[in-house]
């Protein structure tokens, strides 16, 4: 495995492995992978027909491939940390199983799989319902710290879900994470953010002693109402396929799968 | 143009891809987006767009992506 050293260097790999029936979950810009080279986070292993792109995590390896030749299996040596890749498929039609099995024959296993939702309605009201839980912004770093702790205790370590104290604190400076309260208790938190006239909820939690109360549909609520407020009418979102109360939970408010799924593999 | 514009609503129906002039550049199309219309352009037109036409100029607008198209038809 050998750092890349620069844009140029990368782009030729990339021209000389990307041919016409790659098997490949290869998805930056420019803009993204010039930032990891400038990083010195971006490293590289050529098999054969095959290369093997790796983005350094936070104790992992995240795996990008181009592989030409499926045949060869995946040979790097062990390296010390965990390997994890993500395969962006659309739809049931599109899943991605040459890519599952080649992987799975290579020792790595299926980690989980996301799918996309989206709400576009102009017309959508909400009528937040009485109840003992109230939601507010959050603010102090004790419940900006209980965020965090909710985020590591709960979501993948793998696939994007955790978030620094500086990107919480970003949040939180837009007002965009908020925190459920019963009484004076803290139960759960809620993440959300505008991008390009959308309005995302990006992660969301209820502390697992608090669970089975409702809590969950109080901080959707209370995202959905901000959407309106502030005159978004578009809302999207990742969910975890077999996570059903959740995806329950967000059909009823009127999202729909938008045809776009990731599908997570790790080799430990 | 049809055709293309049958794909990328298919990929993104949210979008107008009639009107949007900065999709990838004002954000409203990302990577995995860009992913998923070029595997489906590559089938539909018989092409191959590679890795490295993945620039936001060829993906800004619906006129864009079909040139981009029509210069993998037609190379120079």
């Amino acid at each position: 495995m050998e750092r890349i050293q620069t844009v140029d260097a990368f782009e030729i790999l990339l021209t000389t492995f990307n041919n016409k029936e790659i098997v490949s979950n290869f998805y930056m810009l420019k803009e993204e992978y010039s930032k990891y080279i400038q990083a010195e986070d971006l490293f590289f292993y050529v098999d054969g027909q095959n290369l093997y792109i790796y983005l350094k995590k936070h104790g992992f390896l995240k795996l990008y491939y181009f592989i030409n030749d499926l045949n060869r299996p995946y040979s790097l040596g062990s390296p010390s940390q965990s390997q994890v890749l993500e395969i962006v498929y659309r739809g049931e039609k599109q899943f991605p199983t040459s890519h599952i099995e080649f992987w799975k024959s290579c020792g790595f296993d299926l980690h989980l799989s996301r799918d996309c939702y989206f709400l576009k309605n102009k017309e959508l009201s909400i009528v937040v319902a009485h109840t003992d839980i109230r939601v507010e912004g959050a603010k102090s770093e004790n419940e900006l710290l209980y965020a965090k702790r909710l985020m590591e205790e709960n979501l993948d370590l793998y696939t994007g879900d955790q978030l620094t104290m500086d990107e919480i604190q970003s949040f939180a400076n837009r007002k965009w994470m908020y925190l459920a309260f019963e009484g004076s208790q803290p139960c759960g938190m809620l993440q959300a953010d505008l991008k390009h006239g959308v309005f995302w909820l990006g992660h969301i939690v209820v502390d697992a002693k608090y669970r089975g109360k409702g809590i969950a549909k109080v901080l959707v609520e209370h995202y959905l109402s901000t959407g309106i407020k502030i005159n978004c009418n578009q809302f999207q979102l990742w969910v975890i396929q077999d996570n059903a109360p959740a995806v329950n939970l967000y059909k009823k408010y009127g999202f729909n799968y938008l045809n776009r799924s990731t599908c997570s593999m790790l080799k430990k | 143009m049809e055709k293309i514009l049958e794909i990328l609503n298919d990929i993104r129906p949210d979008v107008d891809f009639n009107e949007e002039m900065n999709l990838v550049d004002g954000g409203i199309l990302d990577s995995f987006d860009i992913v998923s219309i070029i595997s489906e352009l590559n089938d539909a037109f018989d092409i191959h767009i590679r890795v490295t036409d993945l620039k936001p100029e060829n993906f800004n607008s619906l006129e864009a992506i079909g040139q981009l198209v029509e210069s993998k038809q037609n190379p120079a």
